[in-house]
C-alpha cells in the first residue's frame, strides 16, 4: 500500500505514492518543511491554489515509543505569511500509523462550492466523501454525527465554522483518546483556514482491519532503547507534575516568578492566583468529577491530559491547558476556572486557537472595548466569532489585526502570531525563541525554562534558545515534546532508537542534525516569503516598559539575536 | 521572615537552603516546586546544588524555587 496520498481538491483525484527516499528520516515538522520547500511557492497566497495542506506522522509513528503519535498539520500560514507546522495529540496519528500512512497532502482549490471529507477506510483505501451535510457545524456536533454514521472507533481530524470562514486563527481539531471529543488542537497559525480553503471539513479514519507492521532494522536494539526510555519517563521528577496535575501545574511557578502574563503582559504578579492555581484546579476536578492523568493518545506514559466537568458533573472540556487558562485568565484579569473551561470549550468547538483568542480579548480590554476581568464581555466577544459578526470576523484575523484596528500600541505578537503565556522580560530565553522561531511567537519551538538559569538575566539566553530550538525541531520530527524532549538527557536513547529503526550509526549530534536541517529549510522558506532579520524582533513595549514585578525589560539586542543559530538565516 | 515564591516563610538563625527545602517539601504551597530538578535562587543568585547544605539564608532574603517544567 502507498504511504503517501495526494488529494487534488479541484479534480477530486487521489494518488498514492511512497515517501521519497530523502524524506525517510524526517517526520512531522521536518516532513512539512521538506514538502513546502520542494513543492510550494513561498510567495503564494496561503489560501490559494498553490498552497498545500500537509497532514503527516512522526519518525516513530507505528512504534511503541511514548508520544510517537503526536502528528503535524502544516502549510503556509495565513496568520504569519510564513511556514507553519502545528502539532497535535489525540488518537488520529495512531490510527493513521495503523494504516501505514505517513502523509496526506491536500492540493489545489475546489472549482465549486462542494465540501468533502477524506475517509480512510478499514481496508486502508482512501476516498473523498461528499460532506455538504456537515457544513455549518462546529466540531462537537460534527463529531457526534460522524460517530453516529461511521462508528465510535473512528478518529477524526476536523474544522469548525472558523475554518469554513477561513479565520486566520482557525485551528484543526482532533479527537481525544480519553473521550473521543474534538478537544485536541493543532491550534497555531491558521491551518484550519487552509483546510477550509480546500473545502475539506474532516478526515475520518476508520480503525485498520490489518495493522501495518513497522519494519525495524534491529528490533531488539529499538525495544531495549525504548524500555530504557519508558523507565526514565515513569520515574523522572520532571514528569511528576505533568502526570499529577498536567500543564496547569506550571501556573504556581510561572506566577511566582512573574513569567505568567497578567493584564496583557504587564509583567506583574496576579493577585487572584489562588483562583486558577494547581490547588484550585485539582479541587475543581475532585469536586466535580473531572479527571487528570489521562493519555491523549495511545501509549503515552506522561498522561498530562484531563477532563474538566461543571458543578453538575457534566463534561465541559478536555485538555484544559496552562496556555489557555493563563491567556484567557490572568492575562485578562480573570480567575474563574469554570468560566475558563467554558471558554476553552467554545474555542475548541468553533475551532480557533485559544492562545490567540486570549490575547485578542486582552487587547480588546487594553483598548477599553470591555473592562478588565469582564467575563460576560469576554463570552460575548467570543460569541461574535461564533456568530460571524463583523467584529467577530476581525477577531478571526488575529491579535495583530485586532490591535491595529483598535489602535492599541501594546500588541503581543511576533510575525503576526500572538505570544504564548510567558512574559519575555522575565523569561528572556523565551523572548529569543519568540523573536527567532520561523513559526512566529511559539513557546513550543524552544522552551527555555530550564533549571540553573537566572531567567531575568540576558546572559547566555541567545545560546540557550538556539540550542533548544535545534533540539526541539529534532523532537518535533518524532512526536510529543513533553515525552521526547526529556529523552535527550539519556544520550544513547534516541541514537539507538534511530539505529534500531533505520540502521546506520547514530549519535545524539547526528539526531539533532535532523532538527538543524528542519530549521534551515524553514528559515529559507520564510526568507523567500519575504521575511528579514527585522522580523526577528519582539513588540516594542517589551524593550521599553519595565515589568511591574521585577523592573526588567527585554534587553537582548537585534545584533545579539542574530547569533542564535550556527547557520546563516 | 523570608519570601519564597512570593509567600512569607519563617526564618531562623542558621537556616540553610537544604533545611529550607526539607521543611517546604511538606508544605502544600510548594509541593510541585520541590523535586530533584529544583533550582534555588537567592536574591537573583543561582545557588549551586552542592552548596545547599552549607548556604545560610539571611532574614529578608527573596528566594525563588523552580523545577523543570513546561506549559502546553
Amino acid at each position: 500500500m502507498p504511504n503517501v496520498y495526494r488529494i487534488n481538491t479541484r479534480t477530486k483525484s487521489i494518488a498514492g505514492e511512497d515517501l521519497k527516499k530523502d524524506y525517510l528520516l524526517f517526520g512531522n515538522r521536518g516532513l512539512v518543511a521538506k514538502v513546502l520547500s520542494d513543492e510550494v511557492n513561498p510567495a503564494c497566497d496561503p489560501l490559494g491554489a498553490e498552497n498545500k495542506l500537509i497532514i503527516c506522522t512522526g519518525i516513530f509513528a507505528g512504534t511503541p515509543v511514548p508520544g510517537a503519535h503526536k502528528f503535524s498539520i502544516g502549510g503556509k500560514s495565513p496568520l504569519t505569511g510564513g511556514i507553519k507546522e502545528s502539532n497535535v495529540g489525540g488518537n488520529a496519528g495512531y490510527q493513521l500509523a495503523r494504516h501505514g500512512i505517513r502523509m496526506l497532502v491536500f492540493e489545489d482549490l475546489p472549482a465549486d462550492d462542494k465540501w468533502y471529507l477524506l475517509k480512510v477506510n478499514k481496508d486502508s483505501t482512501v476516498e473523498l466523501v461528499p460532506a455538504d451535510e456537515y457544513v455549518g457545524l462546529n466540531t462537537y456536533a460534527l463529531s457526534e454525527k460522524l460517530y453516529a454514521k461511521y462508528g465510535k472507533d473512528i478518529a477524526i481530524i476536523a474544522i469548525g465554522t472558523a475554518g469554513e470562514r477561513k479565520y486566520n486563527i482557525a485551528s484543526v481539531m482532533v479527537s481525544d483518546q480519553a473521550t473521543g471529543h474534538p478537544c485536541r488542537a493543532a491550534g497555531r497559525g491558521g491551518m484550519g483556514a487552509v483546510m477550509g480553503s480546500k473545502h475539506i471539513k474532516a478526515v475520518v479514519i476508520e480503525k485498520a482491519e490489518k495493522k501495518y507492521e513497522v519494519n525495524y532494522v534491529d528490533k531488539e536494539k529499538f525495544m531495549a532503547a525504548n524500555k530504557k526510555y519508558i523507565d526514565f519517563l515513569t520515574h523522572a521528577d520532571s514528569m511528576k507534575v505533568m502526570t499529577e496535575v498536567g500543564t496547569i501545574g506550571a501556573i504556581d511557578i510561572m506566577g511566582s516568578m512573574a513569567i505568567m502574563p497578567v493584564k496583557n503582559f504587564r509583567g506583574g504578579f496576579f493577585d487572584k492566583i489562588d483562583g486558577v492555581n494547581t490547588k484550585a484546579f485539582l479541587t475543581k476536578l475532585k469536586e466535580n468529577g473531572g479527571k487528570n492523568g489521562l493519555p491523549c493518545q495511545p501509549g503515552c506514559v506522561v498522561r498530562c491530559n484531563n477532563i474538566y466537568c461543571n458543578s453538575k458533573g457534566e463534561y465541559v472540556t478536555g485538555s484544559l491547558e496552562y496556555e489557555t487558562v493563563v491567556l484567557l485568565g490572568p492575562n485578562c484579569d480573570i480567575a474563574n476556572l469554570d468560566f475558563l473551561a467554558e471558554m476553552d470549550r467554545l474555542c475548541d468547538d468553533l475551532g480557533v486557537d485559544s492562545m490567540e483568542v486570549g490575547n485578542i480579548v486582552a487587547v480588546c480590554m487594553e483598548a477599553g472595548k470591555i473592562a478588565w476581568g469582564d467575563e460576560d464581555g469576554t463570552r460575548k466577544l467570543i460569541m461574535e466569532m461564533v456568530e460571524g459578526t463583523e467584529f467577530g470576523r476581525l477577531m478571526g484575523k488575529g491579535t495583530a489585526a485586532v490591535g491595529k484596528a483598535l489602535g492599541v500600541q501594546r500588541v503581543p505578537a511576533v510575525k503576526g502570531q500572538a505570544i504564548s503565556a510567558y512574559d519575555p522580560r522575565n523569561l528572556k530565553g523565551m523572548g529569543v525563541t519568540y523573536a527567532t522561531s520561523p513559526m512566529g511567537a511559539d513557546h513550543t519551538a524552544g522552551h527555555t525554562f530550564v533549571p540553573g538559569v537566572d531567567h531575568m538575566s540576558k546572559v547566555g539566553q541567545v545560546n540557550l534558545s538556539g540550542q533548544l530550538q535545534m533540539t526541539t525541531a529534532m523532537v518535533d520530527n518524532m512526536g510529543c515534546m513533553f515525552n521526547l524532549l526529556s529523552s535527550v538527557s539519556l544520550p544513547d536513547v534516541l541514537p539507538n532508537l534511530m539505529a534500531g529503526l533505520y540502521g546506520g550509526d547514530w549519535d545524539l549530534k547526528k539526531v539533532i542534525g535532523i532538527g538543524v536541517q528542519t530549521l534551515m529549510l524553514e528559515k529559507a522558506f520564510n526568507k523567500a516569503a519575504g521575511f528579514t532579520d527585522e522580523d526577528d524582533r519582539l513588540p516594542e513595549f517589551f524593550y521599553k516598559e519595565k515589568a511591574l514585578a521585577t523592573g526588567t525589560v527585554f534587553d537582548i539586542t537585534s545584533e545579539e539575536i542574530k547569533k542564535v543559530f550556527p547557520f546563516p538565516s | 521572615m523570608i519570601k519564597v515564591n512570593g509567600h512569607d516563610v519563617e526564618w531562623v538563625e542558621g537556616l540553610t537552603v537544604a533545611a529550607l527545602l526539607e521543611k517546604l517539601s511538606k508544605d502544600d504551597r510548594f509541593t510541585y516546586a520541590i523535586n530533584s530538578t529544583t533550582t534555588v535562587m537567592i536574591n537573583r543568585e543561582v545557588i549551586p546544588r552542592n552548596d545547599y547544605p552549607v548556604r545560610l539564608l539571611q532574614e529578608g532574603d527573596v528566594i525563588l524555587l523552580y523545577p523543570q517544567l513546561m506549559g502546553g
